[in-house]
């Protein structure tokens, strides 16, 4: 998706409103991009969330977001992994 | 495998790092201002960094980190190899090299280390040019300790210190000293509003941190509970971000966050498990589940 939100491409499960899901992932990532840099420490390139039930995790590159959500018990490396190669792509 | 191995394996290691080093910097000196010369004295330079900042040693790893900041602008052309640089820079060789033989948890620079990056500054002029401001782990009155005291440091987790020494003894300020003493992350408590609860990020040049910090970062959580509440993933428990100079880990505490920020170089389930037992501890501290 676009960092706006926009979704430009994307694979979900039936009934997942991925308008609404891009919506808010690219208001947590670019929350987030704005307090790293305020704080001093940069670009943001990579963002885990973790939750009870599941994690997101979202890496950036020229303007476009790169969104994962996924099981708890996925493996969290090699999914990073694949991710920030996939982000390196855009 | 033991403290005093790991502490072995790193100076061999260090050892082999530094002779590429002083061979780079040989050529350099002969007249090779190859990219392959320049680049190898940065290599070994950063991965001793990353090596000294895995193993606790603050100073060999700020000293590395100043040294990599000036190769860097040697790389970018923005600085030219003169006669002087290079006395210099041999200099600073001489002092990583006295800094491995003799690491210690200690944050403050040796006298040797301390004198070689002035030299290099006056050299080749600007400050510190370190991108995470590493934080401050003793206090403004560190003190060199001195050859004898890193002697003793070197390879005994008895000498090593495992409290942090601030200017504040309420409590607060400390809360996280014994989980972050002898790495460079800061351990911050904050509360809903985002302001500092416990813990402290001051950095060498005496630069809080920890304010700021909080009033920024405070706001994702509030975005990350708004976020799984819609995409129905129940409470968020950790929330991880890389940026291009740090780590930034933060764990819910009850309407608070704890939060751990930590140089790039420090391994992500490092920092992680910090951030967990910074938020137990936090949790103790509050009286909340």
């Amino acid at each position: 998706m676009e960092g706006d939100g926009i979704v430009v491409d994307g694979t979900a499960q039936i009934g997942v409103d991925t308008g609404a899901f891009a919506a808010l992932t690219a208001s947590l990532y670019g929350k987030a991009s704005r307090a790293v840099a305020a704080a001093g420490f940069g670009t943001v390139g990579f963002c885990e969330l973790e939750a009870e039930h599941g994690r997101v995790m979202a890496a950036g590159r020229n303007g476009l977001v790169l969104v994962v959500v996924a099981e708890s018990r996925v493996n969290v490396g090699l999914l990073r992994v694949d991710l920030l190669k996939a982000a390196g792509a855009l | 495998m033991d403290s005093r191995q790991y502490a072995e394996l790193f100076r061999t290691e260090s050892r082999e790092q530094l002779s590429a080093v002083n061979r780079a910097l040989l050529r350099l000196e002969q007249g090779d201002a190859s990219r392959e010369s320049v680049d190898a004295v940065f290599r070994g330079v950063h991965t001793i960094k990353g090596m000294s900042a895995t193993m606790g040693y603050t100073a060999v790893a700020e000293f590395a980190h100043e040294l990599e900041s000036l190769l860097d602008k040697v790389r970018k052309g923005a600085q030219t190899i003169t006669a002087e640089l290079m006395d210099a820079l041999f200099v600073a060789a001489d002092a990583l090299e006295h800094g491995v033989e003799r690491p210690g948890m200690e944050a403050a620079m040796s006298t040797r280390m301390r004198e070689a990056l002035a030299r290099l500054h006056d050299v080749a002029g600007g400050r510190s040019t370190a991108e995470f401001r590493t934080p401050l782990l003793h206090g403004p009155a560190a003190q060199d300790p001195g050859p004898k005291a890193a002697d003793a440091a070197a390879g005994s987790p008895e000498a090593m210190p495992t409290r942090v020494s601030t200017s504040r003894s309420d409590g607060a300020t400390e809360l996280f000293a014994d989980v972050i003493a002898g790495t460079p992350q800061a351990a911050l408590l904050l509360d809903a509003d985002g302001l500092v609860s416990a813990g402290q990020y001051l950095t060498r040049d005496g630069t809080d941190m920890g304010t700021p910090l909080g009033a920024h970062l405070s706001g994702v959580s509030v975005e990350a509970e708004r976020a799984m509440r819609h995409f129905g993933l129940g409470r968020w428990t950790r929330i991880l971000l890389e940026s291009d100079a740090a780590s930034v880990v933060m764990s819910p505490v009850g309407d608070g966050v704890a939060l751990v920020a930590a140089p790039r170089d420090l391994p992500l389930g490092f920092v992680r498990r910090t951030v967990d037992r910074c938020a137990a501890i936090a949790r103790e501290w509050l009286g909340v589940a």
